[in-house]
């Protein structure tokens, strides 16, 4: 739902919105316009340094109210403004995950249950909700099965889920995600990925930051990329990654997306639409061969 | 140049990370590491500079068994750069790091050249002033492969050299693996990224429960029907053409294009 059919309101409003932190010269973000939507996968990816962890942040309350920074512009998050409110108003609705699990965990705590439960004891819950909302939110993540595990024990993905189920206990109706899976190797990251396509699966709204897109294209709605602070470009990733020499330089291309669109180049018959994983680019080398044949 | 006979490395916690390893590393070979965490593939990096001694069995580095030799001698045998850039940038400027590399290394040339083409080869001109920790994590892990790389020791050792890498600064570390091997100096590399391997490897190990698991060229091992049990998946060449069921591997977009001309044409 990139345009013209788009069912909501925008959760998130940038407006020629700048933000300069407090120890930086330059800004980092850099007069960005951009309505952000419920419901949908947004992918934000941009060189280091473009200011995609940045928006990350301010969609997630943590800027400039928490980490401080003057702003330009305006930024309402939720209907808040992000400059002029305190931060909880955006931060009890907004979770936010960040690549590193074993720094968002608590360390104070003995069981996966337990951890998961850590901020709705302290938001004095009554018990049998916080046995209801954490069950449930380990049952999304997959975690569910070991509930009584200590969590120093869990693996880098299983790590992650739990950062993901904490958020999720505390019902947050929006994810940020800020690379969540940098730090994981192919089987952890293989588990937060499908774990991210069962969330999406229940309409979750993600907003995930990533610097490898490979993947994540497939359950990805929206792709954003910023430069410099800026907008570079926005649009559904199979039309925005048809033709990706542009955006080379700023993004790193997936392999299956450079193969297609060399072989397009020398003017196989492959469509408009980049595939966005591996298999959907042996479907489309499949279907090519199928239609030079007849 | 670096030699494991029969090693084994098991923690004080008793964890058994590395099982009975042979393995010959030579001067000029770019050779690729894969495995899941927890295969191995840290504790063997740290076994050959010295880091770590093997608990039995014995590692030797240029002729020279490591028990008996202090790592920081060694390291001017075998550079070795953590994945975690910040357990070794200690210097105020970039150019600083990078000098001090050179200053405190070996080569044929002069620590003025290999400080030059250290800095060039990882694209630091520009930020050559700045302090490190102004730096992004990605930028500090260029900084930090600078400094080792102008040491000029005959094997240079990477772990996850592109993991949180922008598209320059893959391309840039890409760049200086393929100058190493052209030049025949080449490197060791660990790695979760497969296609890179598949690009920039002459030999890869695949490491799993602490033994070597798959060994071979890129072509072989990256699309054994065995990888996935070790946590590893194909490279992108490797799955198109499975996925195609060709009769061969194709390595190249023009070895691709030729299969699918074939098809068409039967």
């Amino acid at each position: 739902m990139v345009s013209g059919d788009r069912p909501t309101e925008p959760f998130a409003r940038f407006e020629q919105f700048s933000i300069t932190y407090d120890t930086a010269s330059t800004p980092s973000l850099a007069g960005l316009t951009l309505d952000l939507y419920g419901d949908q996968l947004t992918l934000v990816t941009g060189p280091s340094g473009s200011g995609k962890s940045t928006l990350g942040r301010v969609v997630a309350g943590f800027v400039p109210r928490l980490l401080g920074g003057k702003v330009g512009g305006s930024a309402r998050i939720l209907d808040h403004d992000v400059d002029a409110e305190s931060a909880h108003e955006i931060t009890e609705s907004i979770g936010m995950v960040f690549d590193n699990p074993f720094d968002q965990l608590t360390a104070a705590t003995r069981t996966v249950f337990d951890e998961a439960a850590y901020a709705l004891e302290n938001e004095g819950l009554p018990p049998a909700e916080i046995i209801a909302r954490v069950l449930s939110a380990l049952e999304s993540v997959g975690l569910a099965g070991i509930a009584g595990q200590h969590p120093r024990r869990l693996s880098g993905g299983q790590s992650q889920r739990l950062a993901i189920a904490c958020a999720l206990a505390q019902q947050k109706p929006i994810l940020v995600l800020d690379d969540p899976t940098s730090q994981l190797d192919p089987t952890g990251t293989a588990e937060v990925v499908s774990m991210v396509r069962k969330l999406r699966r229940d309409h979750a709204t993600v907003v995930l930051i990533a610097q490898d897109l490979s993947r994540w294209l497939e359950i990805t709605d929206r792709l954003v990329v910023l430069d410099e602070g800026r907008l570079a470009a926005d649009g559904r990733p199979a039309s925005l990654l048809a033709d990706p020499g542009p955006l080379a330089g700023k993004i790193l291309i997936p392999r299956y997306i450079a193969i297609w669109a060399e072989l397009r180049s020398r003017g196989m018959g492959l469509g408009d639409h980049a595939p966005r994983g591996t298999d959907q680019l042996i479907s489309s080398l499949q279907a090519a061969v199928r239609v030079g044949r007849s | 140049m670096i030699h494991l006979r029969d090693v084994s490395y098991t923690y004080p916690t008793g964890v058994e990370a590395i099982r009975r390893l042979d393995l010959d590393v030579s001067v000029g070979e770019a050779l690729f590491v894969l495995g899941h965490n927890g295969a191995g593939k840290s504790t063997m990096l740290r076994l050959f500079n010295g880091l770590l001694k093997p608990t039995t069995g014995a590692v030797t580095v240029g002729g020279a068994n490591t028990a008996g030799v202090r790592p920081a001698q060694l390291s001017k045998t075998v550079g070795l750069v953590f994945q975690n850039p910040d357990a070794q940038l200690f210097r105020e400027r970039v150019s600083e790091e990078v000098s001090f590399g050179a200053e405190h290394g070996a080569g044929s040339d002069g620590a003025p050249e290999r400080f030059e083409r250290a800095m060039a080869l990882l694209g630091l001109e520009r930020v050559a002033d700045r302090n490190p920790y102004d730096l992004s994590l990605s930028w500090r892990k260029r900084v930090a492969i600078a400094s080792i790389v102008a040491m000029g020791s005959p094997i240079l050792v990477l772990d996850e050299p592109t993991g949180g890498q922008d598209a320059e600064g893959t391309r840039v570390l890409t760049d200086l693996i393929m100058d190493r091997r052209n030049q025949g100096h080449g490197c060791v590399v660990v790695t979760h990224d497969v296609d890179l391997a598949f690009d920039c490897a002459d030999r890869v190990i695949v490491l799993r429960e602490g033994e070597i698991y798959l060994e071979g060229d890129p072509m072989s091992v990256l699309g054994d029907p065995l990888l996935p049990e070790a946590g590893v998946e194909p490279s992108t060449m490797h799955r198109v053409s499975q996925g195609l069921q060709l009769d061969s591997s194709v390595r190249t977009v023009d070895e691709l294009e030729e299969h699918l001309m074939r098809t068409e044409e039967v």
